[in-house]
């Protein structure tokens, strides 16, 4: 009796999990093939369904379209364009930032599409694409009070909000120690600091300054960025996985088209078009 | 504040959209965590060796631990371990991880309502020539059942709620909308209104058929009164 | 119909029945009687294997329980060698009277329902209950749950049937009422009764026979007669000095 329970349930759990693996993912497959030991080089013909994980919530970089019900924005148009120069079936998949890497090193996902840094530590455990745009950032404020930080130093006893697991924590953490100036550092799961800026519970957030702003604009947040410059420039590129004939090839195939991108003007137009200025020049 | 209630009313039908998801894993959920919840109790209340200590591991540790940390240990941490998991997807490690951590729990109201049933039952069904289990099935489960029902009813809606963390690893449910479309638009407190008021709708509709389905089993099978 | 050979039973080291052996004929109705505590209880539950028996045999109605030697599908045949009827009672809460009856039936002896039925609105009739059919035990007064308690005993139509203290936990004015069923058993039927019981003027005029325990012991045997107008032991004579005025 008790085993004729434990015999049901298991089947009941293992019919259950076949039923939707077959019907929604097809993801396991090119990992099975690799592991099966075939050495014969990966073609793009190889390369199934590319699975990019992108978490809707970064306007404009990429954001939820209310009237089409899927992500939108630059760095959508941007996988639609390497898709389409490739012909390659590129599937944006909506992931919580909080999981992004863990989604990538878990090889749910290829690749991400949320406009990551480039940073030696990340290259120590990602190989990158060429880079397609730079975003450093800067510290936004609510607006006329551009003039409260106009250098590092500026920052003693404030309190400052950014996305936690991204390299704006870590560069905060370095002003900290290079400036020796002490502030308070609020993590967030994800970018929506910039509300919390216009609402008084922070009086920053350092954060990519055209998603501060556009953000900014859809809620009437009235944010402005403020005086103090850039810590460094920030390019951003596509992060693949490291030790990966898929990954590899991924790579090659993302920064051969960004780069063509480059020279044909498509980059430029798409950053015009999404982002409201040209930040491909810098690249 | 720049509330739009406009805004509000007309995305609430999108948002609405994927109650549908979070109906699915909570419904999906339940269905297995009562047929787990009973394997275990069985196991937990004959004491069967070895397993039985299994499952007092399981349920210590399932108690122990937020929902939110072992969904991100069954999604993200287990394909580390083994490639084979890869292939799971976010909606089979949420029912996984709702059906593991509430059955956890629904296991000791299941234990606690055979418990409410007198020895004096279970011996009159022995003494009558009933084996254990036609005792189980005739006399002890539909009066535990009756004690269960309002607790498990509590269960489903806590499922119902906790669904919403499904989102973090990628399934696109109530809380997954609300979210994006907060983040898009910058009207969080618009979204995250409309998620609220799903839930509670949601969670309201469920109380009432609870009551409903308690009220028909005291109708037809008798209220807990001491014999004597 | 009924052999009891050094039956013990203990607890750890608290040994509840010493030694007990016993023999009780076909039709024989068997009061047992003694102070509280003493094994009266046990010793009934064991010839129904509620309780196994530490050592010994019994032996009902051909088949034979040794001690410690019996898998549980020898338990629960035989165990449908006796019926049980405990003092509270303890009728199936989610179960109508007439479900009370027909579900041992159904369920142990695979009788149809529908002649279940019938037979149960028979002994319905002779436990004076019939319009109590539909209602649900805790509808009944103490007197009425026990009635249908027995009702359900005789659905089995086992040879054997153990009473234990069927009238203990109830208010006096019940107390008749119950008895009188229980004595039209042993009057029509060709049952074999072992009851425990502290009421001795039943005992002396339903019993054929009269076992009187203490500490875990038969301490003395005899016919109602002879037992209650001349016991020859002196725990014997100190107990009905105190019980019957």
């Amino acid at each position: 009796m008790k085993k004729l329970f434990c015999v049901l349930l298991t089947g009941a759990m293992v019919l259950s999990l076949a039923a939707c693996g077959g019907s929604t993912e097809d993801s396991g497959t090119e990992e099975q093939k690799k592991e099966a030991g075939e050495e014969t080089a990966l073609s793009k013909e190889d390369l199934g369904t590319i699975h990019v994980g992108i978490d809707g919530a970064y306007p404009p970089y990429c954001f939820l379209n209310d009237e089409t019900d899927e992500t939108d924005g630059f760095e959508v148009a941007m996988m639609k364009e390497i898709a389409e120069r490739n012909g390659l079936d590129i599937q944006c998949d909506v992931t919580a930032w909080d999981g992004m890497f863990s989604a990538l090193d878990a090889g749910r996902i290829d690749t991400v599409a949320e406009s990551i840094t480039i940073t030696d530590e990340r290259k120590e455990d990602y190989i990158f694409s060429t880079s397609y745009i730079e975003a450093s950032n800067r510290f936004i404020v609510r607006e006329g009070e551009e003039g409260t930080i106009t250098s590092f130093e500026d920052l003693a006893g404030k309190k400052i909000g950014v996305a936690s697991g991204q390299e704006a924590y870590s560069q905060l953490e370095e002003i900290k120690q290079e400036y020796k100036v002490e502030f308070e550092i609020i993590p967030y799961d994800s970018s929506t600091n910039a509300y919390d800026v216009s609402i008084g519970r922070l009086d920053a957030s350092y954060m990519n300054p055209i998603a501060a702003l556009s953000t900014s604009d859809a809620g009437e947040m009235k944010l402005a960025v403020a005086e103090c410059p850039a810590y460094v420039a920030d390019y951003c590129g596509y992060a693949f996985v490291k030790n990966s004939d898929r990954a590899e090839l991924l790579e090659q195939i993302f920064s051969e088209t960004i780069e063509e991108m480059h020279q044909d003007g498509t980059l430029k137009e798409l950053c015009e078009k999404w982002l409201g200025a040209d930040v491909s020049t810098g690249v | 504040m720049r509330f739009s209630f406009e805004y509000a009313v007309s995305h609430l039908p999108l948002i609405l959209k994927y109650a549908g998801m979070s109906m699915n894993i909570a419904v999906v959920s339940m269905f297995f965590t009562v047929i787990f919840s009973l394997a275990i109790t069985v196991v937990r209340y004959y004491k069967v060796k070895i397993l039985h200590q299994i499952v007092n591991v399981y349920i210590d540790i399932f108690r122990g631990t937020p929902l939110l940390v072992q969904l991100f240990f069954i999604y993200f941490g287990l394909p580390q371990i083994s490639p084979v998991f890869v292939s799971m997807t976010g909606y089979q490690a949420a029912i996984i991880g709702m059906t593991l951590n509430t059955a956890a729990y629904m296991t000791e109201d299941m234990r606690g309502a055979l418990e409410s049933v007198p020895k004096g039952q279970i011996e009159a069904g022995l003494s009558v020539g009933m084996t254990n289990l036609q005792v189980m099935r005739h006399i002890i489960v539909p009066q535990a059942a009756r004690v269960a029902l309002p607790v498990m009813g509590n269960e489903f809606i806590s499922l119902v709620k906790n669904s919403s963390m499904a989102f973090t690893i990628g399934v696109r449910d109530i809380m997954a909308e609300a979210t994006l479309l907060g983040n898009s638009s910058a009207k969080f407190f618009e979204c995250y209104l409309d998620a609220f008021i799903i839930y509670f709708v949601i969670s309201k509709l469920i109380t009432i058929l609870q009551k409903y389905l308690e009220k028909r089993l005291n109708l037809t099978g008798g209220s807990h009164h001491d014999p004597r | 119909m009924i052999r009891v050979e050094n039956l013990s039973k203990s607890y750890g080291k608290h040994s509840v029945l010493k030694d007990i052996s016993l023999e009780i004929g076909a039709g024989e109705t068997v009061a047992v009687i003694g102070p509280s505590g003493t094994g009266k209880s046990t010793l009934l539950r064991c010839l129904n294997l509620l309780e196994m028996p530490s050592e010994g045999r019994i032996t009902i109605d051909g088949m034979r329980a040794e001690a410690g030697r019996l898998t549980q599908k020898e338990i629960y045949e035989f165990r449908r060698k006796s019926t049980m009827i405990f003092q509270d009672f303890c009728l199936f809460q989610n179960k109508t009277v007439l479900e009370n009856i027909t579900l041992a039936m159904q369920v142990v002896q695979k009788t149809d329902k529908a002649q279940a039925e019938k037979e149960a609105e028979e002994i319905l009739e002779q436990i004076g209950l019939p319009e109590k059919r539909n209602q649900y035990p805790w509808t009944l007064s103490g007197g009425q749950q026990q009635r249908v308690a027995i009702g359900r005993a005789m659905a089995l139509k086992s040879k054997v049937m153990l009473f234990d203290e069927p009238t203990s936990a109830l208010d006096p004015c019940l107390v008749g009422e119950v008895l009188s069923v229980i004595k039209t058993i042993t009057q029509k039927h060709n049952t074999t009764i072992v009851i425990v019981t502290h009421e001795m003027r039943f005992a002396r005029d339903a019993a054929d026979r009269i076992i009187y325990m203490d500490e875990g012991r038969i301490v003395e045997e005899a016919v109602p007669e002879e037992f209650f107008t001349s016991p020859k032991e002196e725990r014997t004579k100190e107990f009905l000095q105190y019980y019957v005025k």
